[in-house]
């Protein structure tokens, strides 16, 4: 009997200790959130990867080096009250989908099941095929190239750059402040035969003229040109004062290489997010005075604290990485740029989202409503004069980009920001 | 087709039957059963790996009937696919055409375009033929990009989903039927060819096409006849693949595409109905466990960054293509039948 009572005593001490001891414990620490996953459809090898592999470098680089190692992850907030409660990690999910269009569909499938809540793409293919996709799975996909079919009408799509057709926009008003002469300005218009090529013609060379200047040749350069010269020749014949140009980095490197072999001074205006470090490793000395837009500042520039920002990550980041050759090449490329850039960016929106929505909450749909949709003049640590979405109306970003040129075969700024017109495609137009 | 011992051909019914056993019936039926299930239970990835292997393998059983059974290399086969996927666009944009009347339309295009580029090969045969092919594929691209108003020239154009009876078939889960379904019957419909008069004279063609114009065989007729049907499946493809795409751009049909069609059919195994098969599950899956093993691979050794993993999974793809012309020229269909017959035998040797 005596036994009896002392086991129940003693089960009721450790009931009532199993009972009391969380409340003297008092609240559990709570474990780090799982990481929000985001996609990057990218391209190392195919015929694109030269251009579109550094972005996603920088990308992964960004997110996994710099967020989630460097800063520790992005900060949470209570949605009610405002305060931080800690910081949650990124992964992104990556895959090498070649330019091939049913891999690119493969991979977002797979990013979808694995609940990404945003993706990244430099690539065409991945733009304009998965747009519907975006859409239908409420992902919203950023991108660093500026195809203007992705960005209009603008939907699941962002950007943080005038598209290719209002950079032409953006020449022709440079132009003509600066044209002396009684006669209007003549405009040749030499393009890569392809979606990329033909973007600038949406829009560019209708502007050109409604502002007064000739359009005076019209030459596409197919996917992998011998020579450029009878096109060249048409272009001299028709005594044009500038060229603009949309070409890809090999197409550009021969017409510079076929100018300055017939000594065709005309000035050439290239509006596909070149810089000067590629126009210089692929025409050499032909890239001198060879003009581009880059939206940024010289990346040479360090005494600018953005620029140093980007440039030491850079060197920490990519320092012995099979590609890179950071001791010889200290400043890197504008496609690692843009990849970094639009990775601030990604982290920004995400940021902005999680002041509303706990991350595990966090979906594509919630981060376009309350990150995306609240993002207003971001600077980008100082990279941009000002990235604004405006929702349903444009996704391009920014209006603004800057003219360089190629000087002693180095890049030199020829104005700051610009504002760049917003020239809408003719289906947008069209009623 | 070689038969379990003790089961013979005593009528003709059964011996033009394509599936002669229980067994056979036994093992469509379970997997047809799986194929039927699976949406049950796959991720959309899964699903949507599926169909792109459906529509592929009916463009595949296109080379195959041309260049497999007819011997007629064909190296500009994308080409016609783009040609099915453009026109039914075209149809359903711009004439507000059905799927289902766009769908065999975009076959008689594409099948109307093979012929044109079919006709020089009367008088050319082997890398002549394949420069010819190749030849289409760099026109038919280029006209496509230079036609804007019915094409969109090089800008990306919607495609409609398809309609049946009201009900909008545009998600993995229920194209993933129609795909299935579309593929099924153009195997059947390509089985069946590959058994009549035509099919037999396609194979003496591609034995030997002196004899068989020996033999009363029209040459031109037949060869006009095989770039028809392998061209018009191709468009058959193309249409099937644009209305699941919903978008379609002239940069989705390269040269690139053209060669991948060939390796499949080599994987797989030419003149062989299984080939195709085989040939297009292999490759599809192969380069889909590449996107998803290479990021693990550069995870495993990051200072070999990301361009390591990617250019691995290029090397395996020309690794194995290169392996099955060294060591099994006849294809996965001719290793499948050895295996069959091992099966069959076993304890005994085959």
């Amino acid at each position: 009997m005596r036994d009896f009572k002392l086991k129940n005593i003693t089960l009721a001490f450790v009931f009532s200790l199993l009972v009391i001891m969380p409340l003297l414990i008092g609240p559990t620490v709570k474990a780090e959130p799982d990481p929000i996953r985001i996609g990057h459809l990218g391209e190392w090898t195919g015929p694109a990867g030269r251009t579109c592999g550094p972005p996603g470098d920088a990308l992964i680089a960004y997110f996994h080096e710099y967020v989630n190692k460097e800063k520790g992850g992005i900060e949470y907030c209570d949605p009610k009250t405002g305060k931080v409660l800690g910081k949650v990690k990124v992964e992104v999910l990556y895959a090498d989908c070649r330019y091939e269009l049913p891999l690119f569909k493969s991979a977002f499938r797979n990013f979808v099941d694995k609940g990404v809540i945003a993706c990244h793409s430099t690539s065409s293919p991945a733009l304009e095929g998965l747009k519907k996709d975006f859409k239908r799975d409420k992902v919203p996909c950023f991108q660093t190239s500026s195809n203007t079919v992705a960005h209009w009408p603008p939907e699941w799509i962002y950007g943080h750059r005038p598209s290719f057709a209002d950079d032409m926009g953006l020449y022709v008003d440079w132009i003509l402040e600066n044209w002396k002469e009684e006669r209007p300005p003549r405009i040749a218009l030499m393009y890569y035969d392809g979606p990329l090529g033909k973007s600038m013609l949406w829009g560019g060379p209708q502007y050109a003229k409604s502002k007064g200047c000739e359009i005076v040749a019209d030459e596409p350069i197919p996917g992998m040109p011998v020579s450029t010269t009878s096109q060249l020749l048409r272009v001299k014949q028709a005594k044009a004062d500038y060229i603009a140009a949309t070409l890809l980095g090999s197409q550009m490197a021969l017409v510079l290489k076929d100018m300055k072999r017939m000594g065709l001074h005309i000035p050439i205006l290239e509006a596909t997010g070149t810089d000067a470090t590629e126009l210089r490793k692929l025409a050499g000395e032909a890239a001198e005075g060879a003009y581009f837009t880059f939206p940024s500042y010289d990346l040479g520039d360090e005494s600018r604290p953005a620029i140093k920002w980007v440039n030491e990550h850079y060197r920490k980041y990519m320092k012995g990485r099979a590609g890179y050759d950071v001791i010889n090449e200290p400043i890197p490329d504008g496609v690692w740029y843009v990849g970094w850039l639009i990775a601030n960016i990604m982290e920004e929106t995400i940021r902005l989202a999680l002041e509303k929505v706990p991350p595990e909450k966090l979906t594509g749909k919630k981060l376009r409503d309350f990150g995306i949709n609240r993002m207003k003049d971001y600077t980008c640590n100082g990279l941009q004069k000002g990235v604004t979405y405006l929702p349903g109306v444009d996704h391009r970003g920014s209006d603004y980009n800057i003219i360089h040129q190629v000087k002693n075969l180095k890049d030199s700024q020829v104005t700051d920001w610009r504002k760049a017109p917003r020239l809408l495609p003719p289906w947008m137009t069209k009623k | 087709m070689p038969l379990p011992s003790g089961i013979y051909n005593v009528t003709y019914k059964k011996d033009m039957a394509i599936f002669r056993t229980w067994d056979h019936w036994v093992w469509l039926t379970a997997f047809a059963m799986f194929l039927a299930i699976l949406p049950a239970f796959a991720s959309r990835s899964t699903l949507s790996i599926f169909t792109t292997i459906a529509c592929t393998i009916i463009a595949v059983h296109g080379l195959n009937l041309l260049t497999g059974f007819c011997g007629q290399i064909s190296m500009g086969h994308s080409a016609f696919v783009a040609v099915g996927a453009f026109t039914s666009a075209a149809l359903c944009n711009e004439l507000d055409f059905s799927f289902w009347v766009a769908l065999p339309l975009s076959g008689f295009a594409a099948g109307l375009i093979g012929l044109l580029f079919g006709a020089p090969s009367l008088r050319v045969k082997g890398f002549y033929l394949a420069i010819t092919t190749i030849g289409a594929q760099f026109i038919i691209i280029y006209v496509i990009m230079h036609l804007p108003s019915i094409t969109g020239g090089v800008r990306s154009i919607d495609v409609p989903p398809p309609n049946l009876f009201g009900y909008l078939i545009e998600t993995d889960h229920s194209y993933y039927y129609l795909a299935l379904f579309m593929a099924a019957i153009i195997t059947y419909f390509v089985k069946n060819i590959t058994r009549t008069g035509v099919g037999r004279a396609f194979v003496a063609i591609r034995d030997n096409d002196l004899a068989a114009e020996g033999m009363g065989i029209g040459l031109f007729y037949y060869k006009m006849m095989a770039f028809f049907f392998g061209c018009f499946l191709a468009g058959i493809s193309g249409s099937l693949y644009a209305h699941y795409l919903q978008t379609i751009n002239v940069e989705y049909f390269t040269l690139m595409d053209s060669i991948w069609y060939l390796g499949m059919l080599i994987v797989g195994g030419m003149g062989h109905m299984l080939g195709a098969i085989f040939g297009t599950i292999f490759i599809v899956v192969l380069r889909e466990l590449i996107l998803k093993v290479a990021p693990l691979v550069s995870k495993a050794l990051p200072g070999l960054g990301v361009e390591f993993g990617a250019a691995m999974g290029l090397f395996i793809l020309g690794l194995v293509i290169m392996l099955f012309l060294v060591y099994e020229p006849r294809g996965l269909a001719h290793r499948w039948e050895i295996i069959k017959t091992k099966l069959r035998l076993y304890p005994f040797p085959y």
